[in-house]
């Protein structure tokens, strides 16, 4: 293959459910559900300038965007290169987008549908919107695959490395939970450089659990310790 | 590694199969009429290109209707390993639509990784396939895919499928978003208003030339170049200066290693809308500085098959190099000024030279290009 899965390393994780938000490389969880919590989306380091039209976002889409934030601060960048290009995936690709799209218009009497909400049915919809915020201009799709296993999808993030991009965003998200890998290429010769996580590794860590955001952390923590899960 | 078309065949509005599609699309008419599935009375249009035959209440999704003709010959005799590539936007979401409409359907019938394993389970195939979903720029996404799956050596053999049906989901949708032109689309008219949405459903089998030796099989053509990107800039407008669609020829055509000599013609994503058509023709005049390339689009024609665009556009592409005909922009009255030179309302013989550059964009600024080469 033109570019190697191990020439290609993961460079930062970013997760988040409905209760806490973490990193990996650099461990981190922080806890934000109940009144007292700062969200992720509100955190002035990952979003400094803000997020233009977040109020107008699924709950897909919110969690694609804080997901690829995370990865990128985990790899400690503020923002990606112009050229990093997004792939990602999930079980049901935008089916509650389109219930709600659909239900609403059916309620407003079959007439009148809302852009607005038509935008987002399309399972591209929320990598396009983290796109846009980041100003990815390397190749976006959405690959589904049965299930919606992330260890699947980040070997198409290292193929589509091969078109040219800097690197890759990987993001598996839902409604209810994302998480989302920066792959870059591998340095080569530095010596000083922090050891590096490959993407073998971590398939291989993300095979040894079927399901669930809190289990694949769980074993990517393990991965990045060394300690083999 | 080259990778070679060796398979392939669709059903559009003019029809099933290859042959009625091409031949439709060279009378330059469109195959539009009136939508009668649902009304369209609250719509900005009532018009689309319908594949004819479909029926909206039976225990089949359109798409699948589209489909269980094209694939049933192909089951049981694809080469072993295939790998399945789905393209699509919202696949069967005719049945969602039912369903909330008081059908007794199941709440997840039309998830798309449920289509997948419909299709997977009609061809008899084991190796696990993906979904690829790129706006409507899907199925041109889906032919790179597999395309570098293959260059790669990763895989020798993949079907690329790809299926949208005209549902009242996605015209209330558009027509919300004041994106139909009430008389029919007309790419690269200076009066045109927006789109017409069709369905289509198709597929290619792409393989390895080595493994296309090996099975001593017919080559329809080459995949001999991709290029994807995204805009970043909005996510129902492209960028006015076509810089994303440029990024993504460009990289298709360096892969390809031919020169812009070598192309004899660009079948467009050419949509009918304002800003498509215009950012388009800027993208191919910077890259084609030695003068005009005749540029076609086949939706005024089929209408604007969404997911499945790309791959009906690219086996007619692959029709037009052996016949060595263009194809006209269909339903194209005026040419817009700044078309002018480059698109033609008539077919034009015996120019088509060695490839065809095809491209496709779609919402959330999504681009891709493909280089098509005998």
């Amino acid at each position: 293959m033109s570019v190697e899965t191990h020439n290609v390393t993961v460079q930062g994780i970013g997760w988040l459910d409905g209760q806490t938000w973490g990193t990996v490389r650099h461990p981190m969880r922080v806890s934000y559900g109940g009144e007292a919590g700062v969200p992720p989306w509100k955190q002035a380091d990952l979003f400094p300038g803000g997020v233009k039209n977040l109020g107008r976002f699924d709950r897909a889409t919110r969690m694609t965007i804080v997901a690829c934030a995370l990865a990128l601060k985990d790899a400690r960048l503020t923002a990606p290169e112009g050229l990093t290009g997004l792939v990602g995936t999930n079980a049901s690709g935008s089916l509650e987008a389109n219930r709600a799209y659909f239900s609403d218009y059916l309620q407003a009497g079959r007439v009148l549908a809302r852009g607005n909400l038509f935008i987002y049915t399309l399972p591209s919809s929320p990598l396009a919107e983290t796109a846009i915020h980041f100003g990815l201009q390397g190749p976006l799709m959405y690959v589904g695959v049965t299930g919606g296993q992330v260890g699947d999808v980040l070997q198409a993030g290292v193929d589509l490395m091969d078109d040219g991009p800097a690197g890759m965003l990987v993001v598996r998200a839902d409604e209810t939970e994302g998480v989302a890998f920066l792959l870059g290429r591998a340095a080569s010769g530095d010596k000083g450089a922090r050891r590096e996580m490959s993407v073998e590794r971590c398939r291989a860590a993300l095979a040894r659990v079927e399901q669930g955001l809190a289990a694949w952390v769980s074993v990517l923590e393990c991965a990045e310790k060394g300690s083999g899960g | 590694m080259r990778v070679l078309a060796v398979e392939q065949d669709l059903v559009t509005a003019w029809g099933r199969g290859v042959d009625a599609g091409w031949q439709g699309v060279l009378t330059g008419l469109p195959a539009f009429s009136k939508v009668d599935r649902f009304s369209t009375q609250a719509f900005s249009s009532s018009l689309g290109a319908v594949v004819p035959g479909l029926a909206t209440r039976t225990t089949e999704s359109l798409v699948m209707q589209m489909l269980h003709p094209l694939l049933a010959p192909l089951s049981g005799r694809l080469p072993e390993g295939t790998r399945l590539l789905l393209a699509t936007t919202t696949g069967e979401v005719d049945l969602l639509e039912r369903r909330l409409l008081g059908e007794s359907l199941g709440a997840d019938d039309s998830r798309l990784d449920h289509l997948l394993g419909r299709i997977q389970g009609a061809l008899g195939l084991s190796k696990p396939g993906q979904i690829i979903s790129s706006a409507c720029a899907s199925s041109s996404s889906a032919v790179a895919r597999g395309a570098a799956l293959i260059a790669t050596g990763a895989e020798d053999a993949v079907l690329v499928v790809a299926c949208d049906a005209l549902t009242e989901f996605v015209f209330a949708g558009f027509s919300a978003l004041m994106a139909l032109d009430p008389e029919g689309a007309r790419p690269f008219d200076r009066n045109r208003k927006g789109l017409t949405i069709g369905e289509a459903a198709g597929y290619v089998l792409l393989m390895s030339e080595a493994r296309a030796l090996s099975e001593k099989r017919a080559v329809i053509g080459e995949v001999a170049g991709w290029g994807l990107s995204c805009d970043a800039n909005h996510m129902t407008g492209p960028s006015r200066d076509g810089g994303g669609l440029l990024r993504a020829v460009a990289r298709a055509i360096g892969k390809s290693g031919l020169a812009t000599e070598d192309f004899g013609s660009i079948s467009a994503h050419g949509t009918g809308t304002l800003y498509n058509d215009s950012m388009e023709l800027k993208a191919f005049k910077q890259v084609f500085t030695d003068g005009p390339v005749p540029v076609y689009s086949i939706k005024g024609s089929v209408g604007h098959t969404m997911g499945a665009a790309g791959l009906v556009e690219m086996i007619l592409a692959f029709r037009s190099l052996q016949e060595q005909v263009i194809p006209p922009s269909a339903h194209l009255a005026e040419v817009d000024p700044e078309a002018v030179g480059w698109v033609s309302r008539e077919a034009v013989s015996g120019v088509a030279r060695r490839a065809v550059l095809s491209t496709n964009s779609g919402f959330g600024g999504v681009n891709a290009a493909l280089v098509l080469s005998l």
